[in-house]
């Protein structure tokens, strides 16, 4: 059975307390909207957090995968001593030089050639030029002496 | 959640005017009541998700701020002792066939104690539950309907007394 309602509670109830004015409505409204961004940046904190520990993880297992690998030296690594001590083989030494120039004249010249038949680097578009094997005339006009 | 909504516009269109009456409590005018209620509402709304009890949490937070700032204007100003409402600013906004009728419940409220009244605002015009009113006010809830039961009691003794030339 519902009890019926007080009458003095139905008589408060009739009155209505005062409304909130639309200026704090509006001030709230600005208020709450300035807060947006405020909880937009507490979510990125635990994401930076997120980021720098996955950083940290992958940075510790790349020093674990690559540090295994210190022992054995890549490949390359070892090919190359072996290259350049071919190449110190077929190359000219200033000794080399002295022997066959203190033997004659002739094995220095072969010498000579034989070794600019075997430069790395030469350049078929070089042209050789002996400029102190030209007589004095040809060095006049070549510079536009009359 | 009790205005069945969560958009804050919700929330105020509901609580307003039972919140600015609670603020009215211990805040002497209207103004100060409007800038308790901003207050207390916009905390509310940035930390409603970590409370159980929203409605109840709300008006707690009226009730945090309403006395901030009352002991606030007593340490600028210890010439006042109690809450003195500016002439003329009445709790309710009455019809002028309610005027008289409203200005004696008005002032009857006045004469309640501070634990009844505060109950008795939040039932009637908070609409909460003695439970919600048990959270706001942190008492449990069968003491929260016995000082609604005395402030009945007293708020029709008061209204006989004054009706009585």
């Amino acid at each position: 059975m519902m009890k019926s309602p007080d009458p003095l509670e139905v008589e408060l109830s009739a009155l209505e307390p005062q409304r909130i004015s639309d200026q704090v409505r509006r001030q709230i409204a600005e208020r709450l909207a300035a807060t947006v961004p405020v909880r937009r940046r507490w979510i990125w904190k635990p994401a930076l957090a997120g980021s720098l520990a996955a950083a940290c993880l992958a940075a510790v297992a790349w020093w674990w995968l690559g540090g295994s690998r210190v022992d054995a030296p890549p490949e390359f690594v070892r090919s190359l001593p072996t290259a350049a001590a071919a190449a110190d083989v077929s190359r000219p030494t200033l000794l080399a030089y002295q022997r066959a120039l203190a033997r004659s004249p002739e094995e220095l010249e072969n010498l000579l050639n034989s070794h600019a038949g075997v430069t790395p680097f030469r350049d078929p578009q070089l042209v050789q030029i002996g400029a102190f094997t030209r007589s004095d005339a040809a060095l006049h006009s070549l510079l536009g002496d009359d | 959640m009790a205005g069945g909504s969560d958009h804050w516009t919700d929330w105020l269109d509901r609580h307003g005017p039972a919140l600015l009456l609670f603020a009215r409590q211990w805040v002497a005018g209207h103004a100060d009541a409007e800038d308790v209620v901003q207050e207390a509402f916009v905390r509310f709304w940035r930390s409603r998700d970590s409370v159980d009890e929203p409605a109840g949490y709300l008006f707690a937070c009226v009730k945090h701020c309403a006395l901030d700032r009352e002991r606030q204007r007593q340490r600028r100003s210890r010439r006042e002792e109690s809450v003195a409402r500016p002439e003329g600013e009445s709790l309710f906004s009455c019809r002028p066939e309610q005027a008289e009728r409203g200005a004696l419940i008005d002032a009857a409220l006045q004469s309640l104690l501070e634990v009844q009244r505060e109950v008795l605002v939040l039932k009637i015009w908070g609409g909460l539950t003695f439970p919600q009113i048990g959270h706001a006010l942190q008492i449990s809830a069968n003491t929260a309907a016995s000082r609604y039961r005395y402030a009945l009691a007293k708020l029709r003794e008061q209204l006989v007394e004054e009706s009585i030339p």
